[in-house]
């Protein structure tokens, strides 16, 4: 009973998220009072049309933006109170970011682009764990390439290994596989799934595509700024 | 192919993706505007430095002429006036000495009479300040700053009277005129009107009389040592051929020389050499600035112009878009950067000089600046298109899914390192060719600053003065041709050294000695004198009456002795003296001769001379140890003079009689302790002085005009170096905006991107500093010798250059820094998203 309750730990607490715009006379309600709640190591994605606010509420859980109104708790910590840098040291340590246009770096390669984060903490890197998420996202022998000389799927493999390296709390991935084609989308959803089950670890994922959406142990459905079902 | 009318809309996309992008058109426009700045203010500046440097050498030399023909003749003179190589032939004489004013001595004060064609032609334009008129009554004299205060009159007017006792200089004087050869026979009184006086920077106590009075003295043109004429070529750059043309037209006798400046050419190939290099160091700086800046623009622009390639753009019609992008920001900077250049050389740099209060002679100082605006505007413009002219032709020429993906440079990863340690480096050499570009564009600024400032420090009145002059002030005793009295005592000597504010003074003693006939140490000697154009007259009969010991012969060949302490040796011997044993002269074992027409250390080195003092029959006999220029202001007979240990003139000059002291000041041009030694010898009215400040107050005037040039030139130069790395970093920082946010986003804080952004410009301003000085201090002294026209000594101006490595460290990393914080402001994602500036 201890060890399910354990397991079933509340990672992250959106309560009464708003995020709201001004652009002129109008103000655009991205998000409109949205709360959600993400235990540890499930698999959620969040399904919404364009425009419906799920990369803005997927920007506010990751603490890449601020919301107008609300809060966001990560490991029981209040991420809305915290300045800009202990934010970016919260991110690096605790949320592992993965975006639709990977956002390598390009002048570093594969092997340093991974192991970036967790040199920013002033850390040596695990090489062993390191090398594991290498081989088990089959890029062992891209290590030294650089981000321009891999296909998108392989570049975005990268992010979701650098995403990973630093053991977070949770994993943020803006659609993942906007820019890939279908074979490959299945491919490194298939992997995000692996990973998330082998490390345990808590992955909330952005698509408007149902089909990938299904891959997910829940799904989130928002419109128009609210969720409108599967909290 | 149909033709289609498009232009419209291509200028349209071009004109918004340029409204698009105003911070970063900005950048570009400020980057052309320095450029083009600089060239103008610069080079205006640097002309009229220059200019203004070479009048001052013309009044330092008093008058303006290339050539002199010694002793001429009339007709040498009508055959000048007609020849087609001469500009101007104007006839200088010599004609009297004045040797008492108001009963005082006065330190011989040379009277000039020269023509029309002299003065207006040769000798106004060297003078700095002139009141009054040329002499044209017999009775009235114009004067030199220098002989007013050597007469003791502050406050000159014109038409004021001056009571002179002078002799006239009629027949031969040269060395003829000895110590108690009484001036007083032969001298006349006269009461002379001051017609005028002026200022020059040769520090010669002179002045200048009418025809009238010349006709009065008897001396002629044609008198050895006192008629000139002097000589203004059409062309200044003038050859050993011209000086043979000219020679060979005028038909001289073996007593004339014509004195030239052999190194004219040579000076003047060297100064231009220098110039073009600085000019081309100066315009390299800036259109690397403009490039670095246009390519850093356009880069960025690529995977835009890829992407409309996507949709059907034509790589022409990509190219026309860079282009006119290019030409708009030239339009916008070329034009503010003329005027703000002209606005600093013509309007503010006048203001500046004349805040300081100065005088500025000529109405117009400043160069012609039409020709000028428009080689810079060329310049620029040929830059811009020059620096869009690659990625213009990437995306034209590449494909549209390349355009996409271009990466601006070539991305390459460092060896392994630990990720924010090696960062810095990382960031500066990820981009090798850029990196290389910034530092080059930077590292040249900052040489042709060093070099500027080197040019500035060689040319500064100061230097010059320290280094030609020395001593800061020469205290003359004016008796020394007349009598044995101690004008300059033991105890005035004493008196003066204990003045705080005096670093040492330095006594030199004189005596007339005889000197009897030396074959083995003069006998070349003879012969050569006798062959110069200071011949005394036939060189047969006056030896055979020397030998003999003939009294007036050997009067003719009287010499001096000269006695002076251990610090006057050493600046006599300076850095290329002779090498002598300082222990045997200090003894009194050994002397040094002064130089004399062809007298060689060969012919006197380790010869015994001999001589008698007092008028003794004693004959006293000394080893020659050396050869040095004679450091005494008075002339005695033929034979050359030797220079003993205080000590030893003691020894053998029973009343010694101090000619000249010499003394240095603590802090040089020190204007307290020359006015405390001048208070304390008011009195002494057989004295005179030759003072290194008041030739340099003569001079100050001048000396503003030339600093305030010589700085602006050198602050613009360094502005231009800082605003050059500044717009690169503005640019650079601009540019990794989105990079910046990507790592905030894994976790780097801006603490640490200001760390590393810290790194980066301390990288940069290290690298380029010693790159920099490594290569500019050979280059500025390089350049220093090619100009150095005073034999200065070289030295790197350390406090001007260590400011500039300061301020150089300062901006390099506090820029990136302030720019950081500018551009990062907004959410993460918002600059993620960014996709203009």
């Amino acid at each position: 009973m201890h060890e399910r309750e354990e397991n079933l730990m509340e990672i992250l607490k959106a309560d009464n998220i708003k995020k709201y715009y001004q652009t002129g006379e109008t103000t655009v309600k991205a998000l409109d009072g949205i709360s959600l709640g993400i235990q540890s190591g499930e698999f959620v994605a969040i399904v919404g049309s364009s425009g419906s606010g799920k990369s803005t509420l997927l920007h506010m859980l990751g603490g890449l933006d601020t919301p107008t109104d609300g809060t966001i708790r990560i490991e029981d910590k209040d991420i809305s109170k915290m300045s800009a840098d202990e934010l970016t040291i919260f991110r690096r340590r605790k949320i592992g970011f993965v975006f639709q246009n990977y956002n390598l770096l390009p002048f570093m390669s594969v092997y340093k682009n991974i192991v970036l984060p967790i040199q920013l903490d002033g850390i040596k890197p695990d090489k062993k764990y390191v090398m594991e998420i290498i081989e088990t996202l089959g890029l062992t022998e891209k290590c030294d390439a650089m981000p321009d000389q891999l296909s998108g799927g392989q570049q975005q493999r990268v992010a979701l290994a650098r995403s990973l390296a630093t053991k977070p709390a949770i994993v943020l991935a803006d659609e993942p596989t906007g820019n890939l084609d279908s074979k490959t989308s299945l491919d490194v959803l298939g992997l995000i799934k692996v990973v998330s089950q082998k490390y345990h670890q808590t992955v909330v994922i952005i698509t408007h595509n149902d089909e990938i959406a299904q891959m997910a142990g829940r799904i989130v459905r928002i419109e128009d700024g609210k969720i409108v079902g599967g909290i | 192919m149909i033709n289609v009318d498009n232009q419209h809309i291509v200028r349209e996309v071009a004109q918004k993706n340029y409204n698009s992008n105003i911070k970063r058109n900005i950048i570009t426009s400020l980057a052309i505007i320095i450029t083009s700045f600089s060239i103008v203010s610069v080079v205006g500046i640097g002309i009229s430095y220059g200019q203004m440097i070479s009048e001052r050498q013309i009044k330092m030399n008093g008058m303006d002429y290339d050539i002199e023909l010694t002793e001429p003749t009339k007709a040498q003179v009508y055959t000048a006036k007609k020849m087609e190589l001469i500009k101007y032939a104007g006839v200088s004489v010599k004609c009297a000495i004045v040797n008492k004013t108001d009963n005082k001595p006065t330190s011989k004060l040379q009277l000039y009479w020269i023509d029309d064609t002299c003065w207006n032609k040769q000798c106004l334009q060297a003078l700095d300040k002139k009141t009054g008129r040329y002499p044209k009554n017999e009775n009235e004299i114009m004067l030199s700053s220098e002989a007013l205060r050597n007469i003791g009159i502050k406050k000159p007017t014109v038409g004021m009277k001056i009571n002179m006792t002078y002799f006239p200089l009629s027949g031969n004087y040269y060395r003829t005129e000895t110590k108690n050869t009484s001036t007083d026979l032969g001298c006349i009184d006269k009461q002379f009107i001051l017609s005028g006086y002026y200022t020059d920077f040769t520090g010669s106590s002179k002045g200048h009389v009418s025809k009238a009075f010349y006709k009065t003295t008897g001396a002629k043109q044609t008198d050895f040592t006192q008629g000139t004429l002097k000589i203004s070529l059409k062309n200044s750059l003038y050859s050993k051929k011209t000086i043979m043309k000219i020679q060979h037209q005028f038909k001289i006798h073996h007593r004339q020389v014509i004195s030239e400046d052999s190194d004219s050419i040579d000076q003047f190939v060297k100064t231009v050499i220098v110039l073009v290099l600085l000019l081309a160091m100066i315009f390299i700086s800036g259109s690397l600035f403009i490039f670095n800046t246009m390519y850093i623009s356009v880069s960025k622009d690529i995977r835009l112009l890829g992407q409309m390639k996507t949709i059907g753009m034509t790589s022409k019609q990509l190219k026309e878009i860079i282009y006119y992008q290019a030409v708009i920001n030239s339009c916008i900077g070329i034009p503010v950067g003329l005027s703000v250049g002209y606005f600093v050389s013509k309007k503010l740099i006048p203001m500046v000089m004349k805040m300081e209060n100065i005088r500025l002679a000529g109405s117009d100082r400043f160069t012609k600046y039409p020709l000028l605006m428009l080689i810079a505007a060329l310049f620029s413009i040929i830059t811009v298109l020059f620096s869009c002219s690659k990625p213009a032709k990437m995306a034209g020429n590449c494909s549209p899914i390349e355009a996409t993906r271009y990466q601006n440079g070539g991305v390459r990863s460092i060896k392994e390192t630990n990720g924010i340690q090696g960062m810095a480096w990382q960031n500066i050499f990820r981009d090798r060719k850029r990196a290389v570009i910034i530092m080059a564009s930077f590292v040249i600024s900052i040489i042709v600053f060093l070099t500027v400032n080197v040019v500035i420090k060689e040319n500064d009145s100061k230097s010059i003065l320290n280094e030609t002059w020395k001593y800061d002030l020469g205290i003359i005793n004016e008796k020394t041709l007349d009598s044995d009295e101690q004008v300059i005592s033991e105890e005035l000597n004493k008196k003066i050294s204990n003045i705080s504010g005096v670093d040492q003074t330095r006594p030199i003693y004189s005596a007339i000695i005889d000197a009897p006939y030396q074959q083995k140490l003069f006998g070349n000697y003879y012969k050569e004198l006798y062959l110069s154009r200071y011949s005394p007259g036939n060189y047969k009969s006056d030896i055979s009456k020397y030998e003999k010991g003939e009294k007036n012969i050997k009067k003719m060949f009287d010499s001096k002795i000269i006695g002076i302490d251990g610090n006057e040796l050493k600046q006599v011997l300076g850095d290329s003296g002779p090498k002598i044993n300082i222990r045997k002269f200090a003894m009194g074992e050994t002397a040094i001769m002064c130089n004399w027409l062809s007298l060689s250390p060969k012919d006197a080195v380790n010869k015994n001379f001999y001589f008698s003092t007092d008028k003794s029959e004693k004959q006293n006999k000394i080893k020659i140890a050396g050869i040095i220029d004679d450091p005494t202001k008075f002339a005695s007979g033929y034979t050359p003079y030797i220079v003993v240990s205080t000590n030893k003139f003691k020894e053998l000059v029973k009343n010694p009689v101090i000619e000249l002291m010499e003394v240095d000041y603590k802090k040089s041009l020190d204007k307290k302790t020359e006015k405390k030694i001048k208070e304390a010898l008011k009195e002494n009215e057989n004295i005179s002085f030759e003072s290194k400040l008041d030739l340099y107050n003569d001079m100050l005037g001048n000396e503003r005009q030339i600093r305030v040039l010589g700085n602006g030139v050198g602050y613009i130069i360094a502005v231009l170096a800082v605003m050059n790395y500044v717009n690169m970093m503005i640019a650079s920082v601009q540019n990794r905006k989105k990079e910046f946010a990507t790592l905030e986003s894994i976790g780097m804080t801006k603490k640490q991107q200001v760390k590393v952004l810290i790194k980066e410009g301390i990288i940069y301003a290290a690298l380029s500093s010693v790159v920099a000085f490594a290569l500019g201090i050979p280059i500025s002294y390089v350049v220093f010798q090619n100009m150095n026209i005073y034999r200065l000594s070289f030295s790197v101006p350390f406090f001007s250059n260590a400011v500039l490595l300061l301020v150089v460290f300062m901006i390099c990393s506090f820029i990136p820094v302030l720019v950081y914080k500018s551009v990062c402001s907004g959410t993460v994602i918002e600059r993620m998203q960014s996709i203009g500036e």
